[in-house]
């Protein structure tokens, strides 16, 4: 008896002393994770005051499961890392600032992690009219069924930028739907002096009720966008124009409108590459909320 | 009736008033409407590869990957922008901890793991990892090879996107290959199911 436990133990040591054991690596088929959370600019917000996203502007966050497994997607607030972080912000002074209600979520493949996100701005004068960074971590934790030694999980970091009202003053609002889709989102045109039509849009309205929409021109510098490589903002004597600027869309109805380039194109503007943006907005008391459309212009 | 008279005018002064300091209301609360605006910029990322084996390690010795087909994890941008890598152990299921500030951090229950991008039909040497290749439970962000290079190959040649998790494009993809040291003693169980998940996470390069 005691020479065969001596003998399991014997076997045993020299086990561990040979190797530590086989290591698979295991990566599942193919794991993914997108989001559309990001580069999401909020104005206005006042001291001691809690804004839930999803209540106010119908905005929850969301991310995609674009793997072919089950999976569990964890979603926190980060501080942005110095890559990431937008000139003329400050990253966010402690992320409890920020509340995810639903942190984390089981999502069947092709399906959706969603979840009320509140920002809770204290009550500290210090704050005002300054400007922060926050940003969302969503990633996959778990893959059901699956296990290895080692694995590798996807995740993306959008961010969301907040300013703080310079004054404090009582705020009214009546909340925004921005359930609305822009299709295309973007536009590439290669323009001459005789063709100014760059493109059609259509806007569908996901929201439950009836919404007016109001479209103009915007100013890319204003939001922060980085622009392609190749790329340079429209100049100051390009316009575009949109036909019609207001449409009124019925519950899940679309319209769409048409954007046109008006310039006097010369030889020094031929070959180049020029980047503008076209703000779908929707409004209610006290607040307003955009979408863009990124175009994407060729002078010929 | 005199009475009445005052009465009226009284009730118009403060309709006057009422609808004054209304039109005044509204004119502030318009000033200070908050704006939400949404430039959709998507963010994506898609890890396309198998399996990687480590094989079989002996207790406190290294490894390094180096096959192209089995020796590799693949990232892939499926995004609209470019963007950056950051890695990071985000679970462990064993009771062993991770060997943090270099290379050779192992000990009992601990092991060192790193990891580089490299071009996948490159040459894959030990000497291309460094201390600061190591990937911790706290985030690590890639930098250009051409420059500190982390998660890139200490003997870099440089400006590829091929070499590094740093600035790639829409579309881009990116190979890692591994470096594990074992621990140099176990206290668990041999053949004991063990979990260690490394996250790689996106962020937008600006």
């Amino acid at each position: 008896m005691m020479k065969s436990l001596f003998k399991i133990y014997t076997l045993r040591f020299i086990f561990y002393i040979l190797f530590v054991c086989s290591l698979p690596f295991t990566l599942y088929a193919s794991l993914g994770i997108s989001t559309e959370f990001n580069n999401i600019f909020i104005e206005n917000l006042q001291i001691g005051q809690e804004y839930n996203l999803t209540q106010m502007f119908n905005l929850p966050c969301k991310a995609k499961n674009n793997s072919d497994k089950k999976v569990k997607i964890k979603i926190q607030p980060v501080k942005p890392v110095q890559q990431s972080l937008k000139p003329g912000f400050e990253v966010i002074p402690s992320t409890d600032w920020i509340k995810i209600l639903n942190s984390e979520i089981s999502v069947e493949p092709q399906g959706f992690a969603v979840s009320d996100l509140v920002i809770k701005i204290p009550d500290d004068k210090a704050l005002l009219g300054r400007k922060f960074q926050v940003n969302i971590w969503f990633y996959i934790s778990s893959v059901e069924g699956e296990s290895g030694f080692l694995s590798m999980t996807p995740g993306v970091e959008g961010s969301l930028l907040f300013i703080i009202s310079a004054e404090v003053k009582k705020q009214k609002v009546k909340p925004v739907d921005l359930s609305f889709e822009l299709s295309p989102a973007e536009v590439y045109k290669v323009f001459t002096s005789t063709d100014n039509f760059v493109g059609s849009v259509e806007i569908k309205n996901m929201s439950k009720k009836t919404v007016l929409y109001e479209i103009t021109q915007a100013n890319p510098k204003d939001m922060n966008i980085h622009i392609k490589e190749g790329y340079e903002l429209l100049p100051e004597n390009f316009s575009l124009l949109v036909v019609p600027n207001r449409l009124k869309i019925k519950k899940g109805s679309s319209k769409k409108f048409d954007i046109f380039l008006v310039s006097k194109l010369s030889s020094e503007y031929i070959g180049k590459k020029y980047f503008g943006l076209v703000e779908v907005k929707t409004t209610s008391k006290g607040v307003s909320g955009s979408k863009f459309v990124k175009v994407y212009l060729e002078a010929r | 009736m005199k009475d009445i008279k005052k009465f009226l005018i009284m009730i118009f002064a403060v309709l006057f008033v009422f609808a004054f300091t209304k039109v005044v209301f509204a004119a502030t609360s318009g000033q200070y409407k908050i704006k939400v605006a949404v430039v959709e910029e998507a963010l994506g990322i898609q890890v396309v590869a198998d399996t990687v084996d480590l094989g079989y390690v002996v207790k406190g010795s290294s490894v390094i990957t180096t096959d192209n087909s089995t020796g590799r994890t693949i990232t892939k941008n499926t995004g609209a922008v470019n963007i950056t890598l950051k890695l990071q152990l985000t679970g462990c299921t064993t009771s062993w901890t991770a060997g943090s500030t270099s290379l050779t951090d192992n000990g009992g229950d601990k092991y060192v793991l790193a990891t580089v991008f490299e071009r996948w039909d490159g040459t894959h040497d030990w000497s291309h990892y460094g201390d600061e290749d190591v990937i911790t439970t706290t985030e690590k962000t890639c930098t250009a090879a051409s420059g500190t290079h982390i998660f890139a190959p200490s003997t870099s040649q440089g400006g590829s996107d091929d070499w590094d998790g740093y600035n790639i494009p829409p579309g881009g993809e990116v190979s890692n290959f591994y470096f594990f040291k074992a621990p140099s003693s176990l206290t668990t169980e041999y053949g004991r199911q063990e979990t260690i998940t490394v996250t790689v996470t996106a962020i937008q390069q600006q």
